[in-house]
This record gives structure tokens, sequence and C-alpha cells, in this order.
């Protein structure tokens, strides 16, 4: 094995020791953060398993669907119309 | 099957999973040390790495009940907490202007029984390592910050990193021979022949 230099054996030990401490009141702080947040349990819900129920349909979805067949009955009547105006012309 | 964990486990984890956050402060009195060392060896200053570790432990009450103790060791689940909170912050710094984050001042807290030269050259020799360890990437720092946190052993490391054992070692060979190589030719590291 590479026999360690004066300085690799300095950056070692320095490596080896620790250069920052928690402050004595370390574990009182984070207890005041999670009170401070606005909902304590989050895990809890984030971790719920979601329901196999089907989603609710937004609003403007059912607003779509009504738009879309107010049109294809307007082109139904249309057609038939125009059948009956072609077959009673002469 | 239920899995059995020793008593001391079985408490920790208590500990971490509780909604009391006043357990979750014993927790986190039994583990900041783990948290703090290897924030210290990842280059971070004494104020950053209070913020930092904050961040660590309120991210850790904010995904306690994800935690599996057949996947990971509590330190270990900790420990890729805390080096994610210090990538994220090692790639904010990088995105600032240069000068903008100017380091401050490492304080530390010696015993009061050495002299104030002693004192006063182990700041200067933190300082030198902190600026060290600036020049190494965010990977290459993460992967020396772990080798030498004590609680981890080298598959925890890994583990950590997400990659092999080996993976870990040969990242870690070429880490450590980046820092000798910087902390050498920097005048005041101690080498005789510099």
């Amino acid at each position: 094995m590479k026999k360690q230099t004066p300085a690799e054996q300095k950056l070692d030990a320095l490596l080896s020791s620790s250069t920052v401490d928690a402050p004595e009141n370390f574990s009182d702080q984070v207890v005041a953060r999670i009170s401070a947040q606005p909902q304590n349990n989050v895990s809890t819900e984030a971790t719920r398993p979601i329901s196999p129920t089907t989603p609710a349909t937004p609003i403007w979805q059912w607003f779509a669907l009504g738009t879309a067949s107010l049109a294809g009955a307007f082109q139904m009547i249309g057609f038939v119309f125009g059948i009956w105006a072609a077959t009673t012309a002469g | 099957m239920k899995a059995i964990y020793p008593n001391y486990l079985s408490n920790d984890i208590t500990e971490l999973q509780s909604d009391d956050p006043v357990v979750f402060g014993r927790f986190v009195k039994k583990h900041q040390k783990l948290v703090f060392s290897l924030l210290g060896r990842m280059g971070f200053s004494q104020a950053d790495a209070e913020d930092l570790a904050q961040d660590t432990f309120l991210r850790a009450w904010n995904n306690r009940k994800s935690y599996q103790p057949d996947r990971a060791k509590i330190s270990t689940w900790l420990c890729t907490i805390a080096r994610n909170v210090a990538l994220n912050e090692i790639d904010k710094k990088s995105r600032r202007p240069v000068g903008s984050d100017e380091e401050p001042d490492t304080v530390i807290t010696t015993d009061s029984t050495s002299s104030p030269e002693h004192q006063a050259s182990l700041q200067q020799d933190i300082k030198q390592l902190n600026q060290t360890l600036h020049a190494l990437s965010a990977e290459e720092r993460s992967t020396i910050a772990l080798h030498y946190a004590e609680e981890l052993s080298t598959r925890d490391a890994a583990l950590i990193m997400g990659c092999s054992t080996g993976a870990f070692r040969t990242r870690l060979t070429r880490a450590r021979k980046k820092l000798q190589n910087i902390w050498n030719s920097t005048p005041d590291s101690g080498n005789s022949s510099s």
C-alpha cells in the first residue's frame, strides 16, 4: 500500500473529524418547524392508496358532451329535412 | 410474515413513524450527528449545514410513513435524503452568479482546553478543506462524505449512491485521488515537498 504523505495524513485526519456540529437546541428547531407546517399529516395523505373508483368528471366535460350532442342532433334533423324536401319537391 | 427487529431499532422506527412531533424530536436528537457529519464532509459551512439538516429532517418527517425497514437501515434512508438535499443545494448554488454565495467562515466548536493558536490553525485547515472540497463535483463530494461517515458501511454508501459496491469503490478512488492532488497543490496543506 502506498505510504501517505504528511499532507495526505492531515487531509485524512480532517475528513475523519466532524467540521460542523448540531447546535444544542437543534431538535427543538426541527420540532418547531414541523409544528409550523400547514398540515402535520402530509405523509398519511400522500401515502394513502389511490381509490379504484372513477374520479369525478369535471363540469366542462359535461358541457362539451351536451354541445356535441346538440350539434349532432341538428345535423340529423337537417339530413332528414333534406331528404324530405328532395322527395316532396315538384 | 412480520419481521422482528431488535429493540433499539424498533424504538427508532416507532419514533420515526410517530405522528407526535415531540417524539420525532427524540429521533432527530439520535441521528443529527450523522446528518451534520455528512453535510460537513461535503464542504458546507455551519450555517448551511444547519439549514440543510433541518430540511433533511423535515423531509424525513413528511415521508416517514414511506420508510420500509426491510429495504434499508434508518441511517441509510436518512443519508439518502440528506445527500439529495445537499445535491439540490449544490445545484442551486452553481446556478447563482459568481460571488453571490460567498461561504461564510465556518464556526467550529472545539473544546475549550485547546489553545487559541491551535483553534486558529484548525479553523484555517477546515477553511482550506472546504475550499478543496468545493473544487470537486457534487458526486465526488458526496462519495467522499459517505466514505468517511462512521455509521455507514461501503454497502450502505453504495446503496445511497444507487450503484454497486465495486462501482462505489472505483468512484471513491478517483475522488480521493483528485482531492489529494488539489490538497497537495495548496501551499498550506502541510506538504513539506511543495
